[in-house]
């Protein structure tokens, strides 16, 4: 696949801190993700659940934007809006047609330096979130993941859970949510990603970055913030196992350390390792759990790339009559295959081509490219999503052995759902 | 014949089989829809639909579901058979520069399928895995209830699966059998993406040849769908949450209400975001909930969708998010909408417009839709039809059709309560 095929960006920094990137496609619409460097990770002592919180409360009035009013104005030009938080990103998108998509410019703007944070409407969303936590509550699949990532990360921010506890979001209201908005909210801290047909002059004046200077300049200076990164627990080599006794069907989840984001090379090389291992109906794990064994409804394997160390998730759901331990020893004996550079050239081409594949396929829309980009310079540069791209042609079945010998062939943690667990 | 219609589509027969070819030019990507009329709203068991329809890519033409993979996997090609309530058939995505190939294995999995007794086996075991997971999802389970109670003994009230009993015992020839009455029915073949459409067309009279000449055999249609108890309440495997379903039967997807029922639906909460009457008072103003959906038409096809509420929330609170439900519902019965809200529930529809072909799998989906279920008259111009409905659409028409749809003594109600014993995960 050629790396061409991804659309430039341009990408400029202005005066008001605040990242901007342009990738101008033929689409007559115009999608919009402004992302900031703040999740989970930066929740406060006690406030677990603040950056979700507050994604929540982004949606309920600003200034100019009273309560629901960036909704309607959604609906009233047609558009779509919507919003995530992880451990590491929040991120806001918006989508319009091309001709009517500069309202949400001055919608997160708003956002950014007038959220009006009433207390009613604190505590009415409150209530929605303990909603959303019973609701994840009631999920076997939410219940082991949440239990086996807290065993796997330890004490670091990524195990708990980013929607937080009861207890904490209680003790959360408007002033905790107004220092956390304006420690993190701030056009330093954010990239705004703009995909479609928009404005990309070659040189000489530039309105869409003149206006958008003039729309984020909103602070008198410029207040770098970062939470310090803490390293990742050091597993002690020992089996850890997490029961959950919840579901009729039996389920199986196996945590390992992964990657950074920042080690790009690895990221790459093992994403085609577990693609070997899990993608497509013929690999490994497919064609022996799902298809020959018949003992899987399905069966999947992915890394998390995080800004700090994340992890690898193994994962699998089981047909009746079939055990977990069975189940897991087959991960295990294809994770020590794979960690001892047991691959074949025509595995590689074979993932390689599905990946590719799987990347144009889900980079068509404009609000896909538009998260791309502001999701990549949240933490790395323009360069990353091309050198991904050259990687994952150029990758050698010796890197990927490589890759797989330095990350599968550690000790996971490993979690065990169903009926009668123990 | 080729007759151009909106938006560039050729219009097209191959035997009785309609073709609907588009040339997008944005990225080197293709995507392949063959259909064949028919599914699950006529199938002879439950199951049968999704089962012989999944099997199109367990092994045709000499290969065997292995093969299949392999070979697909190494063009990054992905393709299924699959089965829904309207229809069986095949679907393929794909580099453009393997269209060729694409369409070859179109012909292939939907004229020559294997249909292995050891395939079958592990497809049944495939879909009754699949069902005793969806029995997990007390929201599932809820909502299961809700459609046994809105539709009887109508196919829509199951799912696609079927249930363990009747997929129990199936063989190869009972899938043939399926397949055989398939075939003979209508057909519909889509190809959109960034290829030469004489050189599809071309590729496609090789590969199809002669397979659809005869005429077409009409299944015998269903009864009508028939509404059951008013109301249903059920356990469903949930230790904290209930799950409340309320709603009816409205109107299938040609109707000519269609679109001032979209537009009375997106004002009472089916568009974007938590905009709304239901959300508005449910969740904003009441906080009753995570989760409200509502949808106007759901499901429509030939048969008549639904106008339903979903509500998450706990146990305390169902009984005020129904008297919510039915406040608003009877406030828009008994005064209308505003001219604002019906403006931007048109408005939003209007812009939705925009989104449709913006990939090549949407693209296609919009041009298969427009051609099965376009309007009488007008068949494959419903593009154009159904942008102005829309723009023509006054308060009066949209506050009238749901007056004729909407009645709240009709209304069925499902809630599924949490599981009184059911322990809180232990870990």
């Amino acid at each position: 696949m050629k790396t061409s095929l991804l659309p430039p960006a341009r990408v400029d920094v202005l005066s008001c801190g605040l990242t901007v990137a342009r990738v101008r496609t033929a689409k007559p619409l115009v999608a919009t993700a402004l992302a900031y460097r703040t999740g989970a990770r930066d929740d406060p002592e006690g406030h677990a659940g603040s950056a979700h919180f507050l994604e929540h409360l982004m949606f309920r009035g600003t200034e100019r934007f009273g309560p629901g009013a960036i909704d309607h104005t959604t609906r009233r030009l047609g558009g779509v809006d919507n919003a995530w938080t992880s451990h590491d990103t929040t991120l806001y998108h918006f989508a319009f047609a091309a001709d009517r998509w500069k309202i949400a410019l001055e919608m997160e703007a708003d956002r950014m330096r007038g959220l009006l944070l009433d207390p009613d409407a604190v505590d009415a969303e409150r209530k929605i979130v303990l909603e959303e936590i019973s609701m994840y509550e009631a999920e076997p699949w939410d219940v082991l993941e949440h239990a086996v990532l807290e065993r796997h990360f330890g004490g670091h921010p990524y195990g708990r859970p980013v929607l937080g506890t009861r207890e904490d979001l209680a003790a959360t209201g408007p002033e905790e949510m107004r220092r956390f908005h304006q420690r993190w909210m701030r056009p330093e801290n954010a990239v705004l990603a703009l995909a479609g047909e928009v404005d990309v002059p070659e040189g000489g004046d530039d309105p869409l970055l003149e206006q958008l200077n003039e729309l984020f300049s909103v602070w008198p200076e410029i207040v770098p913030q970062t939470t310090p990164r803490r390293s990742s627990p050091e597993r002690g080599g020992s089996r850890e196992q997490v029961v959950v006794a919840m579901g009729e069907v039996p389920r199986v989840l196996m945590v390992l350390p992964g990657p950074a984001a920042s080690e790009e090379t690895d990221v790459v090389d093992l994403k085609l390792a577990l693609g070997i291992l899990c993608v497509g109906r013929a690999s490994r794990l497919q064609r022996r759990l799902v298809d020959d064994e018949a003992s899987c409804v399905w069966v999947s394997a992915e890394a998390a790339t995080m800004v700090e160390p994340g992890c690898i998730t193994l994962a699998a759901e089981l047909h009746e009559g079939h055990e977990l331990e069975d189940v897991e020893a087959v991960l295990r004996g294809e994770l020590e295959r794979a960690a001892r550079g047991d691959f074949e050239e025509v595995e590689l081409d074979r993932v390689r081509r599905v990946l590719s594949a799987d990347w144009m396929f889900g980079h068509e829309r404009v609000d896909q490219l538009a998260s791309l980009w502001a999701s990549t310079l949240a933490w790395t540069d323009a360069g990353a999503p091309g050198r991904f791209l050259a990687r994952l042609q150029e990758a050698t079945i010796d890197d990927v052995r490589s890759a797989a010998a330095k990350w599968l062939d550690a000790e996971p943690v490993v979690g065990h759902a169903g009926p009668g667990v123990r | 014949m080729t007759e151009p219609v909106g938006l560039g589509i050729r219009a097209e027969e191959l035997g009785r089989l309609r073709l609907r070819l588009r040339r997008t030019s944005e990225l080197p990507l293709v995507a392949l829809r063959v259909l064949l009329r028919g599914g699950a709203r006529v199938e002879r068991w439950p199951g049968e639909t999704l089962l012989a329809g999944r099997l199109l890519s367990e092994g045709s033409g000499g290969r065997d579901h292995r093969q299949v993979a392999q070979e697909a996997e190494g063009l990054g090609m992905s393709l299924g058979g699959y089965g829904t309530y309207e229809s069986l058939g095949v679907s393929i995505e794909a580099l453009a520069e393997d269209v060729d190939r694409a369409i070859d294995w179109l012909a292939e999995m939907l004229l020559e399928p294997t249909f292995s007794e050891e395939r079958v086996v592990w497809a049944r075991r495939q879909a009754i895995g699949e069902l005793r997971s969806q029995a997990d999802q007390p929201e599932v389970v809820a909502n299961r209830a809700f459609l046994r109670q809105l539709y009887g003994d109508h196919a829509y009230a199951r799912p696609l699966q079927g249930d363990p009993v009747a997929l129990e015992g199936r063989t190869s020839e009972d899938c043939q059998a399926a397949h055989r009455r398939a075939i003979g029915s209508d057909g519909l073949l889509g190809v959109t993406g960034q290829v030469d459409l004489d050189q599809v067309r071309r590729r496609l009279e090789t590969s199809f040849g002669a397979a659809f000449e005869a005429p077409a055999r009409r299944a015998q249609e269903p009864p009508a769908p028939l509404s059951g108890d008013p109301r249903v309440e059920l356990v469903v495997p949930d230790p904290g949450q209930a799950h409340f379903f309320a709603g009816q039967l409205t109107i299938p997807r040609a109707h000519p209400d269609w679109w001032a029922l979209a537009v009375a639906g997106v004002v009472l909460g089916a568009g974007p975001g938590l905009v709304g009457r239901l959300p508005d008072r449910i969740r904003e103003q009441e906080g009753l909930a995570y989760h409200v959906d509502v949808v106007a038409a759901a499901g429509a096809g030939t048969d008549p969708g639904r106008f339903a509420v979903y509500v998450g929330t706990s146990p305390e609170t169902v009984e005020a998010a129904e008297r919510a439900l039915r406040e608003e519902l009877d406030r828009a019965l008994a005064d209308g909408f505003t001219d604002v809200e019906v403006d931007e529930a048109r408005s939003w529809l209007l812009g939705r417009r925009a989104f449709r072909r913006e990939t090549v799998r949407g693209d296609l989906e919009a041009t298969i839709q427009s051609a099965v279920y376009a309007l009488p008259g007008d068949p494959d111009r419903s593009d154009d039809v159904a942008e102005g409905a829309l723009r023509d659409l006054e308060r009066v028409d949209v506050e009238a059709a749901l007056r004729r749809w909407l009645r709240p003594d009709e209304l069925r109600v499902t809630v599924g309560w949490p599981r009184p014993d059911q322990p809180e995960a232990e870990t």
